[in-house]
C-alpha cells in the first residue's frame, strides 16, 4: 500500500486519496472559472446601463452558469472533500481506487455533456430546466450521468468509512469533519435518488419515448434533487468549517455531542425545506405550507444557528487559550485575519449567516414568499447560501488543503491574503443590490425587464436602476475576487515552493 | 453572591461568541422589523 506521512500534520496520506482529492478540487476550479466567467456575463447584462448579451446568449449563459458554478464546481470540490474526510483524515486507505476513479470520469463525461449541448444551443433551459421547457436528449443525459458519478463517490465514501471501521481507524464514532461529510453523504444519496426519478423520465419525454410529465409533479420532484443538493453544500460548508478551525487554530468542538446533534438535524428536516421552491404552487394545502414553513424549516435553521455559533466559540476558546484573554473581543482582535484560510471560514460564517440566513428564515415564510417569490430578491439569497457561504468557505478549503495534499506553498501571498475579503464584499455588495432590487418587483432570471417590446407599458420604480448597479458594481468586485483566487489556486497548485 | 457569579464567569468558555450571538439576535429582528415595514410601505402589506 502506497503511503505518505505528511510533514505538516503527521497524516498517514494513502497516495490514492491523495489523487482523487487533487483531481476532483482541481476540476472543481476550472469549472468555477467557466461558471464566474458566465457569472460576469449576467452582471453585466442585468445591470441597465449594460445590458450586455443579447437575449439568446443571456437565457444559454444563465443556463451555464447556474449548472457550472452551483453544481460543477461545488460537487466536484466536495467530492474532494469526501476522499479527504474517508480516508486522509481517518489515516486509511480508500476501498476501491478505480470505483473513485469511475464516479471522477463518469461525472466529467456527464458535465462535458452539458456544457457542449448548452454551448450549442440545443438546451437554453436554465439550470431548473422545467417542463414543458424542452432541451435536447443529451443535456437530460449529461445531468444523469454526472447524478450517478456523484452517487458512485457518495456510496464510495460509505464504503471507505466502513472499511476505515474494519482497520481500526477511529473506535466509537467518526471524527466531526467525517460525519458532517457522512451527513453530506447520506442527503447526496436521496438528492440523487430523486434526481434519477425525475431525469430518467424527462430524458425519454426529450426523445419521444414519453408523451407528457406533468410540470407540477416535475418541479416537486426536481427540486428534491434542485434544492437539496444544496443542502449536501451546507453539510460539507459546515464540516469545512470545522475542519478549517481545527487546521488553524488547533479547535476543538465546544460541545461536540451538540454538533454532531445538529447534523442529524439537516438530515432530518432540511430536505423538507425545499418545499419554499413550491409555497405558491396550487397543487399544496395550506395545512402542508404552513407544517413546513413554520416548523420544519425552523428546525433546519436551529441546526445551522447551533454551528454558527459553535465554531466561532470553538475558535474563541482556541485563542483564548493562546492568551489572548483580555475582554470579550481580544480574541477576536488577534484571530488570524492574514490567513486566507480562516478569514474565508469566518467571512463565510459571516456571510451564510447573516446575509443568507436571515434572508431565507424571511423569504421562507409563507406570507412574505408570495410576494418575494420569483423576484430578484431570491437570487440574492441563494447566492448569499451558495456563495457568500459554501463557495467562499470552499476557496478557504482550497488555501488550506493546497499545503497538505500538493504539497505546495501558497504564491503570492499577500494577495492571496486579501482575495477572501475582496471577494466577499464584492459578493455582499452584489446581493445586496439584488435583494433591494428584488423588493421592488424586479424578477429574477429576466433579460430585459424594461419589458420594450410588450403590448402594454409597465416600468419599475426609478430606483431600481440604483440597485441593480449597485448589483453589477459589487459582481464585478466578486469576479476580480474570484480571478485573484484562480490565479493564486492554480499558480500555487503548478508553481508554488514545495513543502516538502 | 459575588463568589457565585465568579464562579459562573469561570463557566463561561466563550463570552465573547455569546455577545455576538445578542448582536446577531438584535440585528435579526431590527431587520426583520424593517423588511416588514418595507413592505408595507413597497406594497401596501396590511
Amino acid at each position: 500500500m502506497d503511503y505518505r506521512i505528511c510533514s505538516l500534520t503527521g497524516f498517514k496520506i494513502h497516495k490514492t486519496a491523495e489523487d482523487l482529492v487533487k483531481w476532483n478540487m482541481v476540476t472543481a476550479i476550472l469549472f468555477l472559472t467557466l461558471g464566474g466567467f458566465m457569472g460576469l456575463l449576467m452582471a453585466l447584462t442585468r445591470w441597465p446601463s449594460v445590458h450586455y448579451l443579447d437575449a439568446t446568449h443571456y437565457y444559454r449563459f444563465l443556463t451555464l452558469h447556474g449548472f457550472n458554478a452551483l453544481l460543477l464546481w461545488i460537487l466536484f470540490f466536495e467530492i474532494g472533500l469526501v476522499y479527504f474526510t474517508s480516508a486522509i483524515l481517518l489515516n486509511t486507505r480508500v476501498v476501491a481506487p478505480f470505483v473513485g476513479w469511475i464516479a471522477y470520469a463518469l461525472m466529467l463525461v456527464g458535465a462535458m455533456f452539458v456544457n457542449i449541448v448548452v454551448f450549442a444551443g440545443k438546451a437554453d433551459v436554465l439550470f431548473t430546466s422545467y417542463v414543458p421547457l424542452k432541451a435536447n436528449g443529451v443535456y437530460y443525459l449529461g445531468i444523469i450521468i454526472f447524478a450517478v458519478g456523484a452517487l458512485t463517490a457518495f456510496g464510495h465514501f460509505f464504503a471507505n468509512i466502513i472499511q476505515a471501521k474494519r482497520d481500526g481507524a477511529y473506535k466509537n464514532t467518526l471524527p466531526l469533519g467525517t460525519f458532517g461529510l457522512a451527513a453530506a453523504s447520506i442527503i447526496g444519496v436521496f438528492t440523487l435518488a430523486h434526481g434519477a426519478v425525475i431525469m430518467i423520465p424527462v430524458f425519454f419525454w426529450s426523445i419521444d419515448l414519453i408523451k407528457y410529465i406533468d410540470p407540477g409533479t416535475y418541479r416537486l420532484i426536481f427540486w428534491a434533487l434542485g434544492h437539496a443538493s444544496q443542502q449536501i453544500n451546507v453539510c460539507a460548508m459546515v464540516a469545512m468549517w470545522y475542519m478549517s478551525a481545527a487546521f488553524v487554530l488547533g479547535a476543538n468542538p465546544v460541545n461536540e455531542k451538540l454538533s454532531r446533534t445538529a447534523f442529524v438535524l439537516y438530515i432530518l428536516f432540511i430536505n423538507i425545506a425545499s418545499e419554499h421552491h413550491l409555497l405558491v404552487d396550487p397543487i399544496f394545502s395550506t395545512w402542508h405550507k404552513v407544517v413546513n414553513t413554520g416548523y420544519m424549516m425552523h428546525l433546519a435553521v436551529l441546526a445551522s444557528m447551533i454551528h454558527a455559533f459553535a465554531i466561532p466559540a470553538s475558535m474563541e476558546v482556541a485563542l483564548r487559550k493562546k492568551g489572548y484573554t483580555k475582554g470579550l473581543f481580544d480574541w477576536l482582535k488577534n484571530a488570524p485575519w492574514g490567513n486566507p484560510a480562516f478569514s474565508a471560514t469566518f467571512l463565510s460564517i459571516i456571510g451564510f449567516g447573516f446575509l443568507g440566513g436571515i434572508t431565507g428564515v424571511i423569504f421562507g415564510t409563507e406570507q412574505f414568499n408570495i410576494i418575494r417569490h420569483n423576484t430578484f430578491a431570491i437570487t440574492g439569497h441563494f447566492h448569499a447560501t451558495v456563495v457568500s457561504g459554501t463557495t467562499v468557505a470552499f476557496m478557504g478549503g482550497t488555501y488550506l488543503l493546497i499545503p497538505y495534499i500538493f504539497r505546495r506553498e501558497i504564491i503570492l501571498p499577500r494577495l492571496a491574503a486579501f482575495q477572501p475579503y475582496l471577494y466577499a464584499i464584492g459578493v455582499a455588495v452584489m446581493l445586496i443590490g439584488m435583494i433591494a432590487a428584488g423588493s421592488y418587483g424586479v424578477p429574477r432570471r429576466h433579460w430585459d425587464i424594461t419589458f420594450s417590446s410588450a403590448i402594454f407599458p409597465f416600468s419599475f420604480d426609478p430606483s431600481t436602476d440604483i440597485f441593480l448597479s449597485i448589483m453589477g458594481v459589487g459582481g464585478l468586485l466578486a469576479v476580480l475576487g474570484g480571478v485573484i483566487f484562480i490565479i493564486v489556486s492554480l499558480g500555487s497548485i503548478m508553481f508554488g515552493r514545495r513543502t516538502e | 453572591m459575588a463568589e457565585e457569579k465568579e464562579k459562573r464567569k469561570d463557566k463561561m468558555e466563550a463570552p465573547g461568541t455569546f455577545a455576538l450571538s445578542i448582536i446577531f439576535l438584535v440585528a435579526f429582528i431590527i431587520i426583520w422589523f424593517a423588511h416588514l415595514k418595507w413592505l408595507i410601505e413597497v406594497w401596501g402589506v396590511k
